[in-house]
C-alpha cells in the first residue's frame, strides 16, 4: 500500500509528462487526463480494486508514468545521437584521431 | 531507391514460384515512407463495447485495413495519447501499445493461442535467471543476491521446479513445470497472450514478465535484473550515453507498454473471450 503522499506524487508526474505531449492544448480538456483524474478518485480510499493486493491501480499508473517517461528519455536522446547521413571520408577519420594524407594537386606541384 | 526494389521483389516472387495474384493477398501492406501528421487531435469512440480511435474525422485503421478497436477504455486512450504525442512525422516505432493491438488484431505470422504459449515456454528452459556465472567472483555474487529472491518467489507462486545452473548446457526442467506454467499462460486471453510474448521476448525471461504481471517488481526492477550483467560491466569500464541509455530507455518503453497491454486487455476479460484469432 503507498502512502498519499507518494499516490500525490505519482499523480503529479503523470501530469506534468501529459502536460508536455499536450503542450498545445488546455490540459482539462484532454480525455487521458480526465479519465486519469477520475481514476485517482475513485480510488483514493483503497487503491486496491476488487480487494486484492495485486490489482493495484497505483502500480498501473506508475507503469503508465514509466511508459510515457521512457519514451520521451529515448526520443531526446535519438534526437541527439542518431545520425544524420553518412559521414566523410575525413570526418570519420577525425573521430579516431587520424588526419587524412594530403591528396596530390598536379598545379601545385 | 524503387528499382532496386522491385527488382528484388520480382526475384522473391518468381524464387518462391507464387504468380501476383496470388501474392496480393498475403503480403502485409507496408509502406517503409515516413507518415506526415495528417491529422490535429486523436479521440476516441465507443461502439458495441469496443473502443475505437479516430484521427480528426477518420476512423483509425490496422495495416491489414481492419478498423482499429480496444476492448478497454484505458488502453484506447492511452493510444491516442501516443497518437496526440507526435509532432509534424508520425513516428510509428515509439508507439509501441499501438503495434501491439496490431498485431493482436491482425494477427500478420498467424500464431494461434498454443504457437504464443509454446514460444513464450521455450525461453523458460533458457531464462536469463537461471544462467550464473562463477566469476568475476562479486558479479557471481551480485547474481545470487539479486536473481535468486525472484526464482524462489516463482516457485512458491506457481508451485514448479526451476533451478539455476553455472553450465553451459540448460538446466534440466521437469514436465511438471511446464504444464502448470502453460495452464496458467492459457488462463489469459488472446491479447494478454501477444503481449506476454513481446515482454518476454525483450526481457529475455519469462519469470521476469510473470512477476512483472503479476504486480512483484515494477518495470524498472526487471529491466535492471534483466541487464544485471550489462549493468556490472557499464559500472566497471564505463558507461555510454548513446548506447546503454538509449538501450535502458528502449527496453524500458517496450516492458511498460506489454505489462499494460496486458492488464487492460485482461481487465475486462468478457469481452476479451469474444476476440477469436481470424485466419
Amino acid at each position: 500500500m503507498t502512502s498519499p503522499t507518494a499516490t500525490a506524487q505519482l499523480f503529479r508526474s503523470l501530469l506534468k509528462e501529459l502536460r508536455f505531449i499536450n503542450s498545445k492544448r488546455n490540459i482539462t480538456e484532454c480525455p487521458t487526463y480526465q479519465f486519469m483524474l477520475e481514476q485517482f478518485k475513485n480510488h483514493k480510499v483503497t487503491s486496491e480494486k476488487y480487494c486484492q493486493g495485486k490489482h493495484d491501480v497505483v502500480h498501473v499508473a506508475d507503469t503508465y508514468l514509466c511508459l510515457l517517461e521512457s519514451t520521451r528519455k529515448h526520443q531526446e536522446l535519438t534526437e541527439m545521437y542518431g545520425g544524420k547521413g553518412e559521414r566523410s571520408i575525413e570526418a570519420s577519420a577525425n573521430i579516431v584521431g587520424l588526419k587524412l594524407p594530403k591528396t596530390y594537386d598536379p598545379n601545385n606541384s | 531507391m524503387a528499382a532496386p526494389m522491385r527488382i528484388y521483389h520480382s526475384a522473391v516472387k518468381s524464387f518462391l514460384n507464387v504468380s501476383n495474384s496470388h501474392c496480393t493477398c498475403s503480403v502485409r501492406r507496408f509502406n517503409p515512407r515516413e507518415l506526415k501528421k495528417f491529422y490535429k487531435n486523436a479521440t476516441i469512440t465507443q461502439t458495441n463495447g469496443w473502443f475505437e480511435i479516430n484521427l480528426d474525422q477518420k476512423k483509425l485503421k490496422t495495416p491489414n485495413g481492419k478498423v482499429f478497436k480496444v476492448p478497454n477504455e484505458a488502453l484506447a486512450l492511452a493510444v491516442a495519447t501516443e497518437w496526440n504525442m507526435q509532432h509534424k512525422i508520425v513516428k510509428r516505432h515509439y508507439m509501441h501499445l499501438t503495434s501491439l493491438c496490431n498485431t493482436a488484431l491482425d494477427n500478420p505470422t498467424y500464431k494461434s493461442r498454443e504457437d504464443l504459449v509454446r514460444s513464450a515456454l521455450h525461453y523458460a528452459e533458457t531464462d536469463t535467471l537461471c544462467y550464473r556465472l562463477e566469476e568475476p567472483e562479486d558479479l557471481a555474487k551480485l547474481e545470487k543476491v539479486c536473481w535468486d529472491p525472484i526464482l524462489e518467489w516463482a516457485r512458491k507462486r506457481y508451485d514448479i521446479e526451476i533451478e539455476s545452473t553455472t553450465g553451459l548446457l540448460p538446466p534440466e526442467v521437469p514436465s511438471s513445470t511446464y504444464n502448470k506454467l502453460r495452464r496458467h499462460l492459457l488462463s489469459y486471453g488472446d491479447w494478454a497472450l501477444f503481449g506476454f510474448l513481446y515482454g518476454t521476448e525483450n526481457l529475455k525471461s519469462l519469470i521476469l514478465m510473470l512477476a512483472v504481471v503479476d504486480k512483484h517488481i515494477d518495470v524498472k526492477t526487471a529491466v535492471t535484473l534483466s541487464r544485471l550483467e550489462q549493468n556490472y560491466q557499464t559500472t566497471k569500464w564505463g558507461n555510454v550515453e548513446w548506447y546503454h541509455d538509449l538501450d535502458i530507455e528502449e527496453l524500458h518503453t517496450r516492458v511498460a507498454a506489454a505489462a499494460l497491454f496486458i492488464y487492460w486487455s485482461s481487465e475486462s476479460s468478457s469481452i476479451i473471450e469474444k476476440a477469436v484469432i481470424e485466419f
